[in-house]
């Protein structure tokens, strides 16, 4: 059975970034667990080509243990919390919060042994990095691709504005976007220049 | 330019070879950067032979790849890299996590404590990057964790004898001494039984367990 899959997406400039998730059940696990899958497709105005990156998201074992009826509205919570969770990290990333966001990847993927706290064993300390580390491929992904187009469009617009600045104000955007939950798509190309287009 | 250095690891029917591979990158017909990559080929008897492999390091030309000593250079590079591995993978079977994260740390800078204003988008580099590894090493571990498990060691008789020790422990030291004295083959079966016999005698001698 497939299970709905949330998606939310964003245009800045030429970019338009588009990030879909969707819970897998895995088969003949009863009770039902599963993984959400993430994926990140970009695209360039004017180009047919496309760059779609896919990673696991999040493993879940025994989420529904008394309620396998639940199956479907779990699914697609869990895919909608990964969708916000993504665009959230890409704003932490752009506002360069790098500790905001090293706690928050720790919390979900547990890859930093704590003496007396989180003990590891090697081989789940080796599959939870690998996990954190096959996430960052799609998430560097369109983090390069946004600052790619932050400076392309301050090259093409020839707008006095500070990149720095730029990455920060789309990030707190972008944390602003993944709260909110009835929005699918924004375009997030600064208005100024939209006015002028 | 291209120089390999391989590290064998026998164990019952698993032949595992570490490869380490140095080489220069090409740009536009210009001989620019170099590279290293680790190779686990994982061998069982009378299957077809698969590998896992990872980027181990990556940069500009250093300046004796260009140089007569290329080929010592580049053989030194492959090397240090094959050992690090095995000695990555030592570090599994002895379960030491903490150790095995401030190593890999160490080589690819993945976590920002205790570093000058580290960069998001480079951490996020850096975690992508290790994450490889760590797949790499996970696949390898298990593979050879298999192997020790259908070996003779997990024998009633023997693992009764050896169970007091650790049996994955002495493996990892077996891995780990291997890796620093930097030999080329590893019949991991007979030096583990060398290694196991002598903590039981150091066992037996003073009636207090090693580890």
């Amino acid at each position: 059975m497939e299970y709905p899959c949330a998606e939310k997406g964003l245009k800045f400039g030429d970019l338009t970034i588009v990030v879909r998730a969707q819970w897998h059940r895995w088969p003949a696990d009863e009770p039902p667990g599963g993984t959400t899958e993430i994926s990140v497709t970009l695209m360039r105005d004017g180009i047919d080509a496309r760059i779609v990156k896919t990673a696991p998201f999040r493993k879940t074992d025994w989420p529904l243990r008394c309620l396998p009826h639940e199956t479907p509205r779990y699914a697609e919570a869990e895919a909608k919390r990964a969708v916000n969770v993504f665009w959230r990290w890409i704003g932490l990333a752009l506002i360069d919060d790098v500790w905001q966001l090293l706690i928050e990847l720790d919390d979900a993927y547990r890859f930093r042994p704590i003496e007396e706290i989180r003990e590891l064993s090697s081989l789940e300390f080796l599959t939870n990095l690998r996990d954190v580390g096959s996430v960052m491929e799609p998430l560097l992904a369109v983090l390069t691709h946004l600052l790619c187009a932050i400076h392309v469009w301050r090259l093409q617009t020839d707008v006095e504005a500070d990149a720095t600045s730029m990455c920060v104000q789309l990030g707190e955007q972008l944390i602003a976007f993944a709260e909110q939950d009835g929005v699918r798509f924004a375009d997030f190309t600064p208005k100024e220049v939209n006015a002028n287009a | 330019m291209r120089v390999k250095e391989r590290k064998v690891v026998k164990m019952g029917d698993l032949t595992l070879t570490i490869e380490g591979t140095w080489m220069t990158t090409w740009k536009d017909g210009v001989e620019r950067g170099e590279e290293t990559r680790v190779r686990a080929i994982v061998h069982w008897a009378g299957e077809k032979a698969w590998s896992v492999s990872y980027v181990a390091d990556e940069g500009v030309l250093s300046p004796y790849a260009g140089s007569e000593l290329a080929k010592e250079y580049g053989s030194a590079m492959a090397d240090r890299h094959a050992r690090q591995f095995l000695r990555w993978l030592g570090l599994c079977f002895k379960d030491e996590a903490s150790r095995l994260f401030n190593s890999l740390d160490n080589a690819y800078f993945f976590n920002p404590e205790y570093r000058q204003r580290p960069s998001a988008i480079d951490t996020c580099w850096r975690l992508a990057r290790v994450g490889v590894v760590a797949s790499t090493l996970a696949i390898t571990f298990n593979q050879l964790r298999v192997a020790v498990c259908k070996s003779f060691v997990f024998d009633a008789q023997n693992y009764k004898k050896y169970a007091p020790l650790d049996i994955f422990a002495i493996v990892g030291e077996c891995l780990c001494n291997f890796a620093a004295a930097g030999g080329k083959e590893l019949d991991l079966a007979a030096t583990f039984v060398e290694l196991a016999e002598q903590r039981l005698k150091e066992v037996s001698a003073d009636g207090v367990s090693v580890r």
